[in-house]
């Protein structure tokens, strides 16, 4: 069938070439088609549907490429990954497809340089140490180095004391309490304290971490525990030596330095 | 009571998790040994026990590395053409969550976790790769030349229409013509060139296409309400 009018216009065959850029018309027929209006309309109309086709049609059988990469990973349930192999056998495009998904998982870095710390988004605040209200205050005096001691990191205050249990070894306890008056008593209910080896992950009167200042040893802590629901921090059978203590509270970190644990 | 870490890993606190977590990717980074526990009870709690602020710690934790796949990946330009990075990272953690979920997976090491969160953002971008390269919607004429536009962004049950569409046309080499114009995108000489044994002459590809497109001008009102009732 064609809707040829005159002995000059194009053929349906050659106007469709046209659509997909794939046709040359003799140059009789060229001329035709630019003085046209009906041919030119002709053109048109395939081309606006085969636009509208493809816009509604194009890979809407194909899976979506979300899915052809977790195939590709072995995930998806086995109806999934039947469905999909079955349709790999006919779908060239999706079938490319994979082999460009397999190609990327092969060679992408799963750990890339540049990501993200929480450590920048935790304050660090270093304790004070607070001489005993009790105590007089003596002008050239250092506040007490010895035990029990009194901290103060904002408006948290933190005791700390060495008791020697049954067997020799010694406990060290806290208990860790906030003036703030919208606090509760179980505030701090759950939340980590670390005991780290000295100097511990940080350096001394900085405020940023040893990977913040680019040194490479990467330290862990020797004990670990949580606060109780009144406040309690635990340490049991700790060895004499010199220990930093890091309280991972929910806002801040609270770090205490000096803590010097001897069998004297 | 004091403990080891290796007995304390459920009861850390997030901060401290998340601390960890990127300690250890760093190690990993600089090739040394690593622990991945710390970084995949993010994950445990923010998947399994759907702990709202883990969620929100593993997208902080993760978010830079998937920016940083985004920004490696070849189609990114093309992608951010067509939406901004956020909304990339926004959807690829978005997707990783139901999938997870809708197929039950728990991830045994940092590597198969991490894996699965990167395919998820391949995908997004080459299914945003596969929408770009549909023509932009035209309207369907209706009868006199009124015009009714349709949404560009459908997303529908393809093989529902498809069978509509099959029943438009009758012939079995047009329906092959069909799917291969409209579903597979090929031009008819690549529709020659990758099916000879279907197909050996492109001046039959365009009678046909030419048929096809008869066929449907005469059902336009059908096919229009076919492709509109598809997209609602």
């Amino acid at each position: 069938m064609t809707d040829r009018l005159h002995a000059l216009a194009p053929s349906n065959e050659d106007l469709i070439s046209l659509v997909y850029d794939e046709g040359l018309l003799p140059e009789e027929e060229r001329e035709h088609l630019a003085q046209c209006p009906i041919c030119q309309q002709r053109l048109a109309d395939y081309k606006d549907m085969n636009t509208l086709m493809l816009s509604h049609l194009y890979r809407s059988l194909c899976p979506s490429a979300v899915n052809l990469n977790y195939y590709c990973l072995g995930g998806l349930p086995v109806e999934e990954r039947t469905s999909i192999a079955n349709h790999l056998l006919d779908c060239r495009l999706c079938a490319g497809e994979v082999v460009e998904i397999r190609r990327e998982q092969a060679s992408y870095d799963l750990f890339p340089e540049g990501g993200f710390s929480l450590r920048d988004a935790v304050r660090r605040i270093f304790a004070n140490l607070v001489v005993q209200q009790a105590q007089p205050v003596l002008r050239d005096v250092q506040p007490s180095t010895g035990w029990p001691r009194q901290y103060r990191a904002e408006a948290n205050d933190l005791s700390l004391h060495l008791s020697r249990a049954d067997n020799g070894e010694i406990m060290l306890l806290g208990i860790i309490t906030s003036s703030d008056p919208a606090k509760t008593l179980n505030a701090f209910e759950g939340m980590t304290v670390d005991l780290y080896t000295a100097p511990g992950p940080l350096v001394e009167g900085s405020s940023v971490s040893s990977d913040e200042l680019g040194i490479d040893k990467v330290t862990s802590p020797i004990f670990s525990t949580t606060i109780d629901e009144i406040g309690n921090i635990f340490f049991e059978e700790v060895p004499p030596g010199n220990y930093v203590m890091i309280l991972h509270l929910a806002d801040q970190e609270v770090i205490i330095e000096g803590l010097t644990i001897d069998h004297g | 009571m004091g403990i080891r870490m290796d007995e304390a890993l459920s009861q850390m606190n997030l901060s401290l998790l998340a601390d960890r977590c990127s300690e250890e990717m760093k190690l990993h980074r600089r090739k040394e040994a690593y622990d991945d526990r710390y970084c995949l009870e993010i994950f445990r709690r923010a998947i399994m026990q759907r702990v709202d602020q883990a969620w929100s710690v593993l997208q902080q934790r993760f978010g830079d590395t998937v920016r940083i796949w985004l920004h490696s990946h070849a189609s990114k330009d093309v992608a951010l053409l067509r939406d901004s990075e956020e909304n990339y990272i926004a959807q690829t953690f978005s997707r990783f969550w139901y999938a997870v979920r809708d197929q039950h997976l728990e991830f045994t090491s940092l590597n198969s976790a991490l894996s699965y969160l990167h395919a998820t953002l391949n995908g997004i971008l080459t299914d945003t790769l596969r929408s770009h390269l549909r023509s932009k919607e035209v309207p369907i004429p209706e009868p006199g030349s009124s015009e009714e536009p349709l949404s560009s962004e459908a997303s529908f049950d393809g093989s529902a229409t498809w069978q509509s569409i099959q029943s438009l046309l009758s012939d079995q080499r047009e329906q092959r013509v069909a799917y291969l114009l409209y579903y597979c995108g090929l031009k008819p000489r690549e529709i020659v060139m990758r099916c000879p044994e279907e197909f050996d002459d492109i001046k039959e590809v365009y009678r046909l296409n030419h048929n096809i497109v008869e066929r449907l001008r005469r059902n336009r009102d059908r096919l229009r309400r076919l492709l509109s009732d598809e997209e609602g």
